[in-house]
């Protein structure tokens, strides 16, 4: 299955097509609710050396990945992007809270900087997935646009 | 090689071990620049401490790898570490999102060679510090825009079929930059 076919949704634009197997773009935001989850697993990492210490992040900023990561496996599963809209606006809104709490030494997600980058990382993930324009209707060559 | 490794992967030709150790790479590049965005820390940076970013960037100035360099250090950056203090972390914080998720890879790999050269520049001569560190940052950027890992397992992977097939210019240049 080439990455465009199924992708996309109708003109009601709240559920993708149908296929056997599920489109590349719902298998995408599945994977990105998997690494949201793992992810929040950082906000058990205190006790971790610095060395593997990747994010720093608090129990408000990892219930933020948890409860986007199952909307997001959830919206892919049951091919519905309206869900993972959701799940990408919450997330992007969480990092732009961090980066304004960063300047005002509030940090809303708990942890650092890192906490920004990851939920804004995958927001906008997220966000990209579901917002972007629909290609069910033209077939992909999977050589175009390379150099 | 098979011709296509996964429906998140469009890099025909390359097989699906090859696709996963090029995810593995571009994440773990991402870790590296998540987890070094959290030691810079506004509202200073660390210049009332010494510390910090403002400590290392003066290593540009202490320890001087070149001139022109560690004069613009000196005399624009550390007078004015609040502003690149910020410019520092959201161009990290962007590395790390962006190369997390594999979108508009190529052109993070750009930026973050940029990135790697700056600190190159600032600290390559500092005690303590191992050369080969800075050189493999640049080498790992390098990877990632040569193989585009972005198409492997990332959004580019899955977007660049409908970023092709759209007339939009965002999608043109975004085709561009995966």
């Amino acid at each position: 299955m080439s990455p465009a076919s199924g992708t996309g949704s109708p003109a009601s634009g709240t559920r993708s097509p149908a296929s056997g197997t599920g489109s590349a773009a719902d298998r995408g935001v599945i994977l990105i609710g998997v690494a949201a989850i793992a992810l929040a697993g950082f906000v058990f990492g205190a006790p971790l050396p610095p060395e593997f210490r990747f994010v720093s992040i608090g129990p408000v900023g990892a219930g933020l990945l948890v409860a986007s990561g199952l909307l997001a496996i959830v919206s892919g599963l049951i091919r519905r992007r309206s869900l993972r809209s959701l799940a990408g606006a919450l997330l992007t809104v969480g990092a732009l809270a961090q980066v304004v709490g960063l300047a005002l030494s509030i940090r809303p997600l708990g942890g650092d900087a890192s906490a920004m980058a990851v939920v804004g990382g995958l927001g906008i993930g997220l966000l990209s997935l579901s917002l972007s324009p629909s290609s069910s209707a033209h077939p992909h060559d999977p050589t175009k646009g390379k150099p | 090689m098979s011709a296509a490794a996964s429906p998140l992967v469009d890099s025909p030709g390359v097989t699906r071990v090859s696709a996963v150790m090029l995810a593995v790479l571009r994440c773990g590049v991402a870790l590296m620049w998540i987890q070094n965005v959290a030691w810079k820390v506004p509202p200073d940076f660390g210049r009332a401490n010494g510390n910090g970013l403002y400590f290392w960037a003066s290593q540009a100035v202490g320890h001087p790898v070149l001139a022109p360099y560690s004069a613009f250090i000196k005399t624009v950056v550390l007078p004015n570490i609040e502003v690149f203090g910020w410019f520092t972390l959201l161009i990290e914080g962007g590395l790390g999102a962006f190369l997390l998720i594999g979108l508009a890879t190529r052109f993070w790999a750009v930026v973050g060679f940029g990135q790697t050269v700056a600190i190159t520049l600032s600290v390559l001569f500092a005690p303590h510090e191992w050369q080969w560190s800075y050189y493999l940052m640049g080498l790992a950027h390098l990877a990632i825009f040569a193989t585009a890992a972005g198409r492997s397992y990332g959004v580019d992977g899955v977007m660049r079929g409908v970023w092709s097939a759209s007339p939009g210019r965002l999608s043109r240049l975004l085709v561009r930059l995966s």
